[in-house]
């Protein structure tokens, strides 16, 4: 089933020459982890902006083509209603906590707050993300007081507390040490397991051809290749575009030139593992 | 997980004090009464009583050392300054003593005395107030008497910008410092360095609150429902309702005795 | 001594919080040196002391034998250029080309002088294309390089660079990589905070790790990323090379694509 489908969208911000986005089309399946990836400057958070109806109810601009969320029209969409079904997390920690709470318990809370969620259930469902989230440490501090990797991780939470089916993520874990990473990615892709769709924008690569289904590579505002993650991250083209491949598929082509026999390109760790092993014979 | 912190908020926030855990309007109500008792009966003997009583206050709901702590500077500098002022330049035939052109006169005394005390009861409604108060508190009650969450949200977020651009500006001095702009040692320094991130500091802070803005909507801050609370306050037990009343009717017999005596 | 020494700084904050313990390194003249750590580990505050941001509570630090203790951040600014996590915090005037000689008119510099070191900070970064911009309105992965460009101007023997890499594309990472090389070459210090492994192991040779607020380990990028007790107590990663041949259980410490494929070669 679509969730959301483009048809033929461009895109510009008010008041400026150059389309961000141009003629875009894809359709994109319920319940599927797409990465989406591209050289800086290519076009990829106004494309969250887009897929999270940002676009057209908070940036107007000029919008051409068809936007479809769930078979209608986002321009149909109630903006508030859109806000719930679709969950939004961005890149920069320190404007994605609300000011106004005083411990990062309530912090969490916020969203079902105002989604109207009785008690009960609201306390219940921010234990179970603090849990999830492994923030049991934090929820009496301030969240204004934390570090920027602390605060990304309380944004997080709470939005995954609002449990909406659809997730936008842009860049969550460019403030975060790799052990951080490792465990975002996981509940990402937990999320996927419970039915959500995810869209995420990302540069670390090797978790990318590890979780997602499918990539979209968005260079100069326009989608460059698209598909399985497997074919797309083997393309050695994209090194031309900026975009990184993972040291797995690179290290897969190097053993295809020393070894006849190898004839897929492995874009995983564990798949490169299985290639060598096969060669060296354990 | 601290599960005794979760489970608080699942009854009433209180701190256990009589005062503390007066309903923010009611404790607004008796502090607003407070403020006016000095400014009706033009007597310096009433406002100390008042300034007495806020002591008092803050000692029985366990706030006397945040409560003293700006209290007590603010009410020297703001009272010493009226009353110098008022006592040096208000004309009066019973003249005290003559220092150069300066005469002063008992009514001057009188006046400043009068006045000074005043504004030093007034600066002490809203001093503590805002130590016997949480901002947070003030806001639910509001909402619950229909203030939409909206304004609450100004409110709160505003006193946080302020904590935040303090914390900016500390930052950006530290970046200054670090590009080699000397900002220690001479006052004149400290000025020259802090001019010129004024307008970053503020520019900054505008183009935050579009981001902001969305932050917000991602939290379904526009959701049509209508909003829960996670903290919620004390119901207002009968005998904090009685005591307002009779607060209030003595206070209004106070107005009318005025009025008519 | 033309190095900057730690010599067992302990520093803490005013409200007493300690965030560093006992920090011994010594980064010599045209060293080029990573710090890597899990966050909260002490990264930040450990490098604000080398620049005199922060003073040690106990302990000395010297940049070029000249203890911090006694100079104002100004001062020792003449040294060591420091460029902060986030670009915003550094960013204050209405184009990046005023934003980048604003400190050498501050100087007193000639306009000479002034050409010549924007244009070497503007080459190295690779930002010509945004001089003329609000650096507000450059896209923030390049507003990092505006900062960096800033820093590389004045000049300075010594420079840190506060995770660089966050956010870079593969663009962004290779100019970094260039410039590192370009500094080395002049015989300048570079002292990076990251969480990019990858980008340490290409670049650096000497790796100190950071964890608990204290350095556990100053020692090349091989033996640190095949250290199992520095990558348990860290919490950091190899490079996904690395890991393949741990988990292949392969010899010879690998960390590159090269040296795995010249080792399966004789397979």
């Amino acid at each position: 089933m679509n969730c959301i489908t483009l048809k033929d969208v461009s895109y510009k911000y008010p008041y400026t020459e150059d389309f961000v986005l141009a003629n875009i089309n894809y359709q994109f399946e319920k319940g599927k982890f797409y990465g989406i990836i591209g050289p800086n400057g290519s076009g990829k958070t106004t494309f969250c902006n887009l897929l999270r109806g940002m676009i057209p109810h908070f940036f107007h601009g000029d919008l051409s083509g068809d936007v479809l969320i769930e078979g209608q029209d986002v321009r149909d969409w109630n903006s508030d209603l859109l806000s719930t079904k679709i969950g939004y997390i961005f890149q920069n920690p320190f404007t994605q906590i609300s000011g106004i709470k005083e411990t990062v318990f309530e912090e969490i809370a916020l969203g079902l707050e105002n989604l109207g969620v009785e008690k009960e259930e609201l306390i219940e469902r921010v234990v179970e993300v603090v849990k999830l989230l492994k923030l049991e440490k934090l929820i009496k501090k301030n969240p204004n007081n934390l570090s920027g990797g602390q605060k990304q991780r309380v944004a997080f939470a709470s939005i995954i507390a609002m449990n909406s089916d659809i997730l936008v993520i842009d860049e969550p874990t460019s403030q975060l040490d790799p052990e951080s990473t490792d465990e975002i990615f996981k509940i990402i892709n937990l999320l996927k397991e419970q039915g959500k769709t995810i869209f995420l924008v990302e540069h670390k690569i090797d978790l990318i051809a590890e979780y997602a289904d499918e990539v979209i590579v968005l260079n100069q505002g326009q989608i460059a290749r698209s598909g399985l993650t497997a074919d797309v991250l083997s393309d050695l083209s994209l090194l031309q575009m900026g975009v990184t491949l993972p040291q797995a598929t690179l290290l897969s082509y190097d053993l295809q030139k020393i070894d006849k026999a190898i004839d897929t390109i492995s874009i995983t760790k564990s798949q490169v593992k299985d290639q060598i092993m096969k060669r060296v014979g354990v | 997980m601290d599960y005794q912190f979760v489970d608080s908020f699942r009854k009433p926030q209180v701190q256990h004090n009589w005062f503390l855990d007066l309903n923010p309007l009611s404790k607004l109500n008796i502090i607003i009464i407070l403020a006016i008792i000095p400014i009706l009966s033009h007597s310096w003997q009433v406002s100390v009583a008042v300034i007495t009583f806020y002591f008092v206050l803050a000692v029985a709901s366990n706030r006397l050392k945040q409560f003293s702590k700006v209290y007590v500077r603010l009410a020297l500098l703001i009272g010493s300054l009226l009353f110098i002022m008022r006592a040096m330049f208000i004309p009066g035939e019973d003249t005290l003593m003559k220092i150069g052109f300066i005469t002063i006169t008992q009514e001057g005394v009188d006046h400043g005395a009068r006045f000074a005390s005043l504004v030093v009861a007034i600066c002490g409604a809203l001093v503590f107030y805002s130590v016997a108060t949480q901002a947070r508190d003030l806001m639910l009650a509001l909402e619950k008497k229909g203030v939409p969450h909206t304004a609450t949200y100004v409110i709160l977020s505003s006193l946080q910008s302020i904590i935040d651009l303090g914390r900016m500006s500390k930052i950006i001095m530290e970046s200054q410092k670090a590009r080699g702009i000397e900002t220690e040692g001479k006052a004149m320094n400290r000025i020259k360095a802090f001019f010129p991130i004024l307008g970053p500091l503020f520019l900054g802070a505008i183009s935050n609150s579009e981001e902001k803005a969305i932050a917000m909507d991602a939290r379904a801050f526009y959701a049509p429902e209508k909003n829960t609370h996670l903290r919620e306050l004390r119901p207002v037990p009968m005998s904090e309702k009685l005591i307002l009343v009779i607060v209030n009717l003595a206070f209004i017999a106070f107005i009318v005795w005025r009025v008519i005596g | 001594m033309e190095a900057i020494e730690l010599k067992n700084v302990t520093f803490a904050y005013p409200d007493g919080h300690v965030a560093n313990e006992e920090l011994n390194l010594v980064i010599r003249k045209g060293e080029r040196v990573a710090i890597v750590g899990q966050n909260g580990a002490g990264k930040t505050t450990a490098v604000k002391l080398m620049n005199g941001l922060n003073k040690p509570t106990s302990g000395d630090v010297l940049v070029n034998g000249i203890n911090t203790k006694n100079q104002t951040t100004a001062q020792i600014s003449a040294y060591v250029g420091y460029v902060f996590q986030n670009p915003d915090d550094q960013i204050f005037n209405s184009n990046v080309q005023k934003e980048i000689e604003y400190m050498l008119h501050y100087l007193k510099l000639d306009q000479q002088e002034i050409e010549r070191r924007v244009s070497r900070a503007v080459e190295l970064t690779g930002i010509e294309g945004y001089l003329h911009m609000n650096p507000f309105d450059v896209p923030y992965s390049i507003r990092r390089f505006v900062t960096i460009a800033m820093v590389l101007a004045l000049e300075t023997p010594y420079i840190i660079l506060d995770e660089p890499t966050a956010g870079q594309d593969l663009i962004g990472i290779k100019t970094l990589s260039n410039l590192l090389d370009r500094l080395q070459e002049e015989g300048k210090s570079v002292i990076t905070i990251t969480h990019d492994m990858e980008f340490v192991a290409d670049n650096f040779t000497r790796v100190v790790t950071m964890a608990n607020k204290r350095i556990i380990s100053d020692d090349s990028a091989r033996n640190t990323f095949w250290s199992k007790e520095i990558i348990t107590e860290a919490r950091i990663k190899k490079p996904q090379i690395g890991e393949v041949a741990e988990e292949l259980g392969l010899k010879g410490n690998i960390i590159f694509r090269h040296e795995l494929v010249e080792l399966l070669k004789k397979y």
